[in-house]
Formats: structure tokens, C-alpha cells, sequence
């Protein structure tokens, strides 16, 4: 039998903000060259364990591995692109010099990008299909274009794994369409794509694999595997009264 | 005195000379510190770790040692201290800054007074070219080079941390280490404009060009070259009227980059407000 190689594993993960808990005793395994979405309801505690992952935020306890290492020794190998209402639209910078930014983590200190370097960053621009809008402010795009250069950005990063936090939020639907057939080519090229999504109707047809949280790991496994009735109530019950109303009235 | 007055008076002496290398280099490293401290909105910080390096000036007397160690050393410790207090209670974090920097400044009337130093309390917090002493010369051209060696270096670092510092945490960037890089410099920014505008009214020349130049480009680079450009012209005109007409060089400087930055304001050819109603005008004309 094939020997399968974890990407991305959290083990016993517990994150709190002061007194409260965000997440609790979280386990799973991402396999290599899989499209994993995380999925819950509000609060459930995506983002947290996404930057959690990524020692962004401190940990209760815990052990984050990409590889079998720590995040520390593998910061360079893994590509993150936060929601976009952390962004400063306004910021003065165009659309090709926000891609370049992908190149930096591999140049390190003192030095700049090179003609070859914005040569990659226009051709990641050219795959998400935003090579006219090079010379523009980034604040002048739309949202679903926007979400597009941060993924060329992460393209530019030339990583073999990658986490994405809410892409799909406020995008018209082309753009959706270009990001999850990259997404779907990375995977396709061998690289672990992770992607915090909160549309349960587009679950399958988009991942994989499937995380389902609620500050509990509720499950995870292949896509139709997690999206029982059984798991998603477990998940989204607390969360939504009326169903608990709903079943009251039958009984 | 004309101008071509003023140019012969800049040949002739040398104390003439020292204000104008010292006003020009304050100029430039209050642009380019500026552009990172609008871009980060840090315009409050700046105002409050310049208010702030008073007490260290006047322990610096009181203990005999060069000025600027002792304003270093309370800009940092205001730095923190503000981040300290934001980080550890629910105080929101403009009220943490005005609570940490004014009890630093009065610290800093008081002993100023004390030390009975000969400090002139009133050329620190208002600014005095015309009496620029050598050494002050020499401060603010080590500490100009300083902080342009500094940029220059980072700039890419400096950039991405302004920019995204959430991609600059995950790719392994010290973002703390970089802020407090920049209070730093800030810190070093105020100490050597002191004898130009005073620390009163240094954050505006912080804040001022750097806003000016932020309505006209959309690069990082340009606005640092227009920034430092806009504080040269504010700090010449500074010098001039300093000289020429014995007024404060701090007030003149302030009223020149606001007056900069009102012109552009309204006429700047992207952002400006005229140009803005006009083109709305004439949409709503072609719409109806």
C-alpha cells in the first residue's frame, strides 16, 4: 500500500481568549495534495484555529506539525491570505507591486525583488486573469478581483501549502469560479490547499476533505463522510434556535 | 531681507549654514519617518513620543550626559509603556497613549524647572534655528543618516509589515520588533528636529507632508520622495522667515506644509476636491 504523507497535523489543540475557550482538544490530519475545507457556524472557531496553525496566536497547548516540523521551521513553505476586511484598500500600492510582495519570504533580509522576481509575480497576475489591472490602485478593484491578487500573491509564494480564510465572502461568481479552479489545480499539482468556508451547499462539490468545527472538532474525513445530518446538527444546533423550536413542536 | 539677501547671508556665515543643513535634513527624515506613521495610523503615537522625550532631556542635565541618550531612553519607555497599558486593560488605545504621554510631558515641565538647567524650556518645545549650535548640526546629520540607512536597508520589511502585517507575522517577520524599530526612529526623529520646530509641533511635520503626498501617488517609493520634499520646502521656508523676519521657525514651518497640503487638498488631480465635485458634476450633467 501507498505510503501517505500528512501535510498538516493538530493534535490536542486548545486556544482560549481569556476566560473563554475558542477551541478545545482539537485532532485531525490534512494528507498531502488534498483541498480541505474547515467549515462551522459563527464563532465556531475557523480563523482561530487557522491562525493558531500558524502561530499567529498563542495556544493553550497543543502541537501544530506541517511535515513532522514545527510552524517556525516551515514558515517559508506555507502561503496565508487572511480575510480581506484586515486589508487597507487605500494603501499606495498598485496591483503588481501587492503580488511582488508574494516574493519576498524567499529573499530574505536586504534584498530586493529582481527583474525575475516581478517576472513570476506577472505571471501568477496572468493565471488569476488580472494582467490588464496591473498598474492599478488596489482599492479600485472589486472584491472578487481583490480576492484574485491576494491569490496570485500566495501563487507567487511558490508554497506547498496554503490557507485561506474566507475567499468566497462578497465575490461576484467568475471570480469564485477562477479561485476554486486554482485551487483545484494546486491540489491537482501535489500541494495541500486549506480553506476556512462558511457555504454549506458548495462543501462537496469544492473540497476533498472536510473539517467540521464548533470549538469541538465535531468531524472530519472525506466530504460526504462529514456532511451527515447527524454531524451538521451536533455542529450548527446551538446556533440556531429555531431548529431547536422546530423540534420541540414535533415532539 | 529678499531672498537674494538671505542666499548671500547662507555664503557669508556659517551659523546661517548649520541651520540650513540641519532644517534641510529635518525635513527629509520627518517625510519619510512621516509617511510610516500615517500609513500605520500611528499620528497620535508620534504626537505623544514627541511630547515625551521632555523628562529625558532634563534627567540627561540633571545626570550630565549628552541629551539625546536620556530622550531616546523616554521615547522607548513611552512606547511601551502605551502598548503595555493597551495590551493589559480594556482602555481603548488613543485614551492609553494621552494617559501615558501627558504624564511624561508633565514629568518633564516639572524638571526641567527643577534642574534649573539653562535649558530654554520654550527653543525645546517651540524650536530655534537661529540658534543651532554645531553640535546639534552634527546630531541631526548622524541621526538623518541613521534613519535613511535604516529605510533604505528594510524597506521591504518596512513595506509589507505597514501594508499586510498579518502576511508579514505568517511568513516569520519580527512585527513587534519592527514597530517598536520604528518608535524608535521616531523617537531619534523628534530629538533631532527639537532646535528646528520643537517638540510641540514636530508631529506635524511628521503627519502634514506625508498626508500631502499620500493624495498624490499610489506608490510607497514616490510618496517617500514627495513626503521628504514637502518637509525641505516647509523647513526652508522656516529658515528664511526665521532669519529674515525674527518670526517663530516651528509656527512658520507648520503653516508652510499645511498651507502645502490645503493647496493639494483641493487641486491635488486625483484626489483633490475641486477636480472630484467637477467630475461628479459632469456625470450627473451626462446622466440627466
Amino acid at each position: 500500500m501507498e505510503h501517505k504523507s500528512i501535510a498538516f497535523s493538530v493534535q490536542d489543540l486548545t486556544v482560549s481568549y481569556g476566560e473563554q475557550t475558542a477551541l478545545k482538544n482539537i485532532n485531525f490530519q490534512v494528507e498531502k495534495g488534498k483541498l480541505v475545507g474547515v467549515i462551522g457556524p459563527n464563532g465556531a472557531g475557523k480563523s482561530t484555529l487557522m491562525k493558531a496553525s500558524l502561530g499567529l496566536i498563542s495556544k493553550d497547548h497543543g502541537t501544530i506539525e506541517f511535515y513532522g516540523k514545527p510552524v517556525k521551521q516551515m514558515r517559508e513553505n506555507i502561503a496565508y491570505i487572511p480575510q480581506r476586511n484586515n486589508i487597507d484598500w487605500d494603501f499606495p500600492i498598485n496591483v503588481l507591486d501587492t503580488v511582488v510582495l508574494g516574493t519576498y519570504p524567499k529573499l530574505g533580509v536586504f534584498h530586493r525583488p529582481k527583474k525575475a522576481d516581478r517576472k513570476r509575480a506577472q505571471a501568477c497576475l496572468a493565471q488569476v486573469g488580472l494582467q490588464k489591472f496591473s498598474k492599478r490602485q488596489i482599492g479600485e478593484l472589486s472584491g472578487g478581483q481583490q480576492q484574485r491578487v491576494f491569490l496570485a500573491r500566495a501563487l507567487a509564494q511558490q508554497t506547498e501549502i496554503f490557507f485561506f480564510d474566507e475567499p468566497f465572502v462578497g465575490i461576484d461568481a467568475s471570480s469564485e469560479e477562477t479561485i476554486i479552479h486554482i485551487l483545484k489545480k494546486l491540489r491537482d499539482e501535489g500541494k495541500t490547499v486549506i480553506v476556512i468556508h462558511h457555504d454549506l451547499s458548495k462543501a462537496q462539490e469544492y473540497f476533498d476533505d472536510l473539517v467540521l468545527i464548533n470549538q469541538d472538532l465535531i468531524e472530519a474525513g472525506p466530504a460526504a463522510s462529514v456532511l451527515t445530518p447527524e454531524a451538521l446538527g451536533k455542529a450548527y444546533k446551538s446556533q440556531l434556535p429555531f431548529l431547536q423550536s422546530e423540534e420541540a413542536d414535533e415532539s | 531681507m529678499s531672498i537674494m539677501e538671505f542666499i548671500s547671508e547662507i555664503i557669508d556665515y556659517g551659523f546661517v549654514q548649520k541651520a540650513l543643513f540641519t532644517s534641510v535634513m529635518v525635513g527629509i527624515i520627518c517625510g519619510i519617518v512621516g509617511c510610516f506613521i500615517v500609513l500605520r495610523g500611528l499620528a497620535l503615537m508620534g504626537d505623544a513620543i514627541s511630547h515625551a522625550v521632555l523628562p529625558g532631556v532634563a534627567i540627561s542635565f540633571l545626570l550630565d550626559i549628552n541629551f539625546f541618550y536620556g530622550a531616546v531612553a523616554a521615547g522607548i519607555l513611552t512606547a511601551l509603556g502605551i502598548g503595555y497599558v493597551n495590551q493589559n486593560s480594556r482602555i481603548k488605545s488613543d485614551s492609553s497613549i494621552g494617559i501615558v504621554f501627558t504624564a511624561f510631558l508633565a514629568l518633564g515641565v516639572l524638571l526641567i524647572r527643577y534642574a534649573h538647567s539653562g535649558v530654554n524650556l520654550d527653543s525645546i518645545l517651540f524650536g530655534s534655528l537661529t540658534s543651532v549650535q554645531t553640535s546639534d548640526m552634527w546630531m541631526t546629520l548622524i541621526v538623518g543618516a541613521i534613519v535613511l540607512l535604516v529605510v533604505v536597508l528594510f524597506y521591504k520589511e518596512l513595506l509589507i509589515s505597514t501594508f499586510d502585517p498579518t502576511m508579514a507575522a505568517a511568513y516569520g517577520l519580527p512585527t513587534k520588533l519592527i514597530h517598536y524599530m520604528l518608535m524608535i526612529l521616531l523617537t531619534l526623529v523628534t530629538v533631532a528636529s527639537m532646535q528646528t520646530v520643537g517638540v510641540v509641533l514636530v508631529v506635524a511635520l511628521l503627519i502634514t507632508p506625508a498626508s500631502t503626498a499620500y493624495l498624490l501617488t499610489n506608490r510607497l517609493w514616490v510618496m517617500l520622495i514627495l513626503s521628504a520634499a514637502f518637509g525641505v520646502i516647509s523647513s526652508l521656508a522656516g529658515l528664511y522667515f526665521s532669519f529674515a523676519y525674527d518670526l517663530d521657525s516651528g509656527a512658520v514651518i507648520v503653516l508652510t506644509s499645511f498651507l502645502l497640503f490645503a493647496f493639494i487638498f483641493f487641486f491635488s488631480p486625483k484626489q483633490g476636491v475641486l477636480w472630484r465635485a467637477i467630475r461628479s458634476k459632469r456625470k450627473r450633467n451626462a446622466a440627466s
